[in-house]
């Protein structure tokens, strides 16, 4: 009798202990799913809170909260030369609200996954501003750049537990903010809508972009136009097509930002100058076709491609030229029509053949 | 799927629970071990649901041929010849599987021929569920084994907690256990056990292993700028990384088993506290080393032959060990060097127990044994020879370039705090520090989880201090994953 009563003891306490470690776990795990909820450092359940020092830094992961809960009636797409427009430059030039979903190295895929999540959102477009890689247009159309932490993008309420009691989304997206806005109550947010409007720590100016450039190896062998043909049609298709169809009242503009001459140059040297001048001969083929889409071939803009001065790589330029990007397009400067699209091609194809770096 | 995963935690391990107890609690016993079966195939099927296949032939295979060794009045040479046959397929699967291409791509280094690879996945657990079923065929030809219904069979092969990394259980240790009808009810006090053995587990898992599992990524993805002092670190810390995440995940394994109140074998025994390299094999990997015991060892002759053979058998058994470990040069050179070492310490056997008597002689003593295993579990880490050698010299002045190496940027990497301030980034270093000195006073003074089990206390404290270490270890399973955007 006595081993028995030693023993129920024993589970009665173990009962207690774990009771106590249950509820332990509960309760906190509840806090922390209410506080990540109600801050919503991503964005997936509501727009941003007003005066919250939010960090926005990572576009893979806080896009697609941005496109689903804030409003706009304008999008910004395309790779890391897009990223850092000032979102009140959409407002003055364009007279629309935008909101920005770069996506660095963007391919096609990447472009129609941002739309796809704008879509889920109640916001009727205007415009839609898309800045062009073309060599990125002949992908596999399924290829994204980086992977997606899926449960930020699907419709599944169960696998945002990687999002509710995510370390990184506590510590640095939720507790240091928050001890921030306690600390700074009164401190001045910038809107979080015009993230990554500076690139901290960048050099530019003509001296750096040289001393980083890599011309890679001379090829013999030019890459064969043709053989980009069938995977751009396939992206056009899959990727393009779908979105403009889908918005026939939005303004789509397409636009090739001026990468400096020192990238047309090393395409060249590379063989494969051919082939992305053929893309876009293609793309902007299929574009022109629709008439709510502009194409602006601002990579023709010699005075701004070839005044290194601007450009920290043989790329990326600063945020002088973006707004510049944002005023010919809104001037229509270098706008193509189906009479001038080949002359703005042809003309970049010899400067890029004449250039002597 | 993963012990340490949100789907494990938040869905399959309440489901099973449940449902096992819930089924036992209508009498319903073979439906429950049927549901047991059933989340185990689930629980294997979710890394890739093709290996499924793999495992299900191999257990019907097993099966039959164990019904075939249990028919009465068979000749004894058809029994033997089927039980060389189980040998041979269960050999031969893991051969297949792990070891083909490897094969291949060896000899095409060493003949410098082309010999196609096939590029075979390695099916999750191949290793340890062969095992177990090459040793069940053997014992049913010794006549070994009792009679094993298909489910009792199946669900011992396939028991998710010991499925895929062990310990490996043996018939006898586990289907008696499926079988007794006094393990069938929640038993709270089992139930608590499991949930302390689990959470520990998955602590030296997740918060030590996978923290020192930076460091030495880190210390590999740079060996042509390691200084000696690095190397040495990135041993240790690789041997320590191994530990702690080995013996956890048997801690977990071992606490789920204790959930469902069924007890799985002791896998590790603090083999920090080793001090001769013999002391180090009784520790390391118990299972392990009780199956090539049976199965290899002894059959070989074991140390009943004289020393020479016993020395050879020993040589042979951590030469089959180390192949079985993965198809690699440096797995061969990590279970030579086991090997060695053990020989070396059963012939000075009477030496070492001198030295044993003197407290700086054990100190000693245990200093060269760490400083010996962590050495050939480096050629583990490198899984090539070649890889595991250009590791090591940069231990040779003539190599080593001489400046201060890797060392600074070890806390940083074992502890990410960008992003949260220069003040607390700061604390990176003393950080680092107190963190190799905890984990190695955890490894080489305190008791092991079994021990912390068997003595443990119901205090409200060590409720709240076994929360705050499950809290720990799940906010750890999710992250945001950094690219480098400014880069382009």
């Amino acid at each position: 009798m006595k081993a028995l009563s030693e023993k129920q003891k024993k589970q009665g306490s173990a009962s207690r202990f774990l009771a106590i470690l249950f509820a332990c776990i509960g309760v906190v795990l509840l806090l922390l799913m209410v506080l990540v909820i109600a801050i919503d450092p991503f964005f997936q359940y509501h727009a941003p809170l007003n005066g919250f020092p939010y960090v926005i830094d990572d576009q893979l992961s806080q896009n697609p909260g941005l496109a689903r809960n804030t409003t706009y009636n304008a999008v910004s797409l395309g790779s890391s030369v897009t990223t850092d427009y000032h979102i009140t430059w959409f407002r003055d030039l364009f007279g629309v609200d935008a909101v920005k979903l770069p996506y660095n190295g963007a391919y096609p895929k990447d472009l129609a996954n941002a739309m796809e999540q704008v879509d889920r959102s109640k916001n009727q477009l205007k415009a839609v501003f898309i800045g062009v890689d073309a060599a990125a247009y002949s992908a596999d159309v399924t290829e994204i750049k980086y992977p997606l932490p899926k449960y930020l993008y699907d419709r599944n309420p169960f696998n945002d537990v990687n999002y509710w009691f995510n370390k990184d989304v506590l510590t640095k997206y939720v507790v240091k903010p928050l001890a921030k806005a306690l600390l700074h109550p009164n401190a001045q947010q910038e809107d979080p809508l015009d993230y990554y409007s500076n690139y901290p720590n960048l050099i530019y100016g003509e001296e750096h972009v040289r001393s980083v450039f890599q011309l890679g190896e001379k090829s013999e062998t030019a890459v064969s136009p043709e053989s980009i043909r069938e995977p751009l049609e396939k992206n056009w298709e899959a990727n393009i097509r779908p979105m403009l169809e889908a918005h026939p009242d939005a303004t789509f503009y397409f636009y090739f930002p001026p990468r400096s001459i020192l990238y047309w140059y090393q395409l060249s040297w590379q063989g494969t100058l051919d082939a992305v001048l053929y893309e876009e001969e293609l793309l902007v083929e299929h574009l022109l076709a629709y008439d709510n889409v502009e194409v602006h071939f601002l990579q023709n803009d010699t005075e701004t491609i070839t005044d290194l001065s601007h450009y920290t790589d043989e790329t990326h330029f600063d945020q002088s030229i973006s707004y510049k990007v944002l005023c010919m397009i809104k001037d229509g400067t270098y706008r193509a029509t189906f009479e001038n699209y080949q002359t703005y091609i042809q003309e970049l194809k010899e400067l890029a053949e004449t250039y002597e770096p | 799927m993963l012990f340490n995963s949100y789907i494990f935690l938040l869905l399959f391990l309440p489901i099973t629970i449940i449902g096992y107890f819930g089924l036992n609690h209508f009498e319903k016993r073979q439906l429950a071990k049927a549901f047991l079966l059933g989340m185990s195939l689930w629980f294997y099927g979710y890394f890739r649901p093709s290996y499924l296949i793999i495992l299900i032939t191999s257990i019907l295979v097993n099966y039959a041929l164990y019904r075939f060794l249990k028919l009465p009045d068979q000749k004894k040479s058809l029994r033997k010849a089927i039980m060389i046959l189980g040998v041979l397929l269960n050999v031969g699967t893991l051969g297949y599987f792990k070891y083909l291409d490897f094969i291949f791509r060896e000899l095409n280094l060493i003949f410098h021929t082309d010999i196609p690879l096939l590029g075979i996945l390695l099916p999750l657990g191949i290793s340890f569920f062969t095992f177990q079923q090459l040793g069940f065929v053997i014992d049913s030809y010794r006549g070994e084994t009792g009679e094993y219904s298909f489910l009792d069979y199946a669900l011992f092969v396939s028991f998710f907690p010991q499925l895929v990394a062990g310990p490996i259980v043996t018939h006898g240790e586990m289907i008696p256990q499926f079988q007794d009808t006094s393990k069938k009810r929640f038993q709270t006090e089992n139930f608590t056990k499991g949930c302390v053995y689990f959470i520990l587990g998955m602590s030296k898992k997740l918060l030590l292993a996978d923290t020192f599992g930076r460091a030495v990524d880190y210390a590999w993805m740079t060996i042509d700028y390691l200084a000696p002092l690095d190397v040495l670190i990135a041993s240790l810390s690789f041997y320590l990384q191994i530990y702690f995440d080995f013996s956890g995940y048997s801690d977990m394994a071992i606490g789920l088993g204790k959930m469902l109140n069924l007890e799985l074998p002791v896998n590790f025994d603090s083999p920090f506290k080793a001090i001769t390299i013999a002391d180090y094999w009784k520790r390391w990997h118990i299972t392990l080393t009780r199956f090539f015991t049976k199965y290899v060892y002894i059959p070989l002759g074991g140390n009943r032959k004289g020393v020479a053979r016993t020395y050879l058998n020993t040589f042979l058994v951590f030469l089959i060990s180390g192949i079985w470990h993965g198809a690699g040069t440096g797995y061969i050179i990590w279970g030579i060097s086991g090997g060695i070492g053990l020989i070396l310490c059963k012939a000075s056997a009477g030496l070492l127990e001198k030295i044993k008597k003197n407290k700086l002689g054990t100190v000693l003593l245990w200093l060269f044994t760490t400083a010996y295993v962590s050495i050939f579990f480096s050629f583990f880490r490198a899984e090539d020879a070649e890889l595991g050698l250009q590791f090591f010299s940069r231990l040779l002045p003539s190599v080593s370039t001489g400046d201060n190496g890797i060392i600074a940027d070890i806390p940083k990497v074992m502890f990410d705090f960008s992003g949260l301030g220069y003040t607390i980034q700061r604390l990176q270093a003393p950080l680092c520090v107190l963190f190799y000195a905890t984990a190695l006073l955890i490894a080489v003074r305190m008791p092991n989880v079994r021990e912390i089990v068997s003595r443990f206390r119901y205090t409200t404290m060590r409720a709240i201090g076994l929360a705050i270490l499950f809290l720990l270890c799940f906010l750890s399973l999710s992250g945001v994953a950094t690219y480098i955007y400014f880069n382009f």
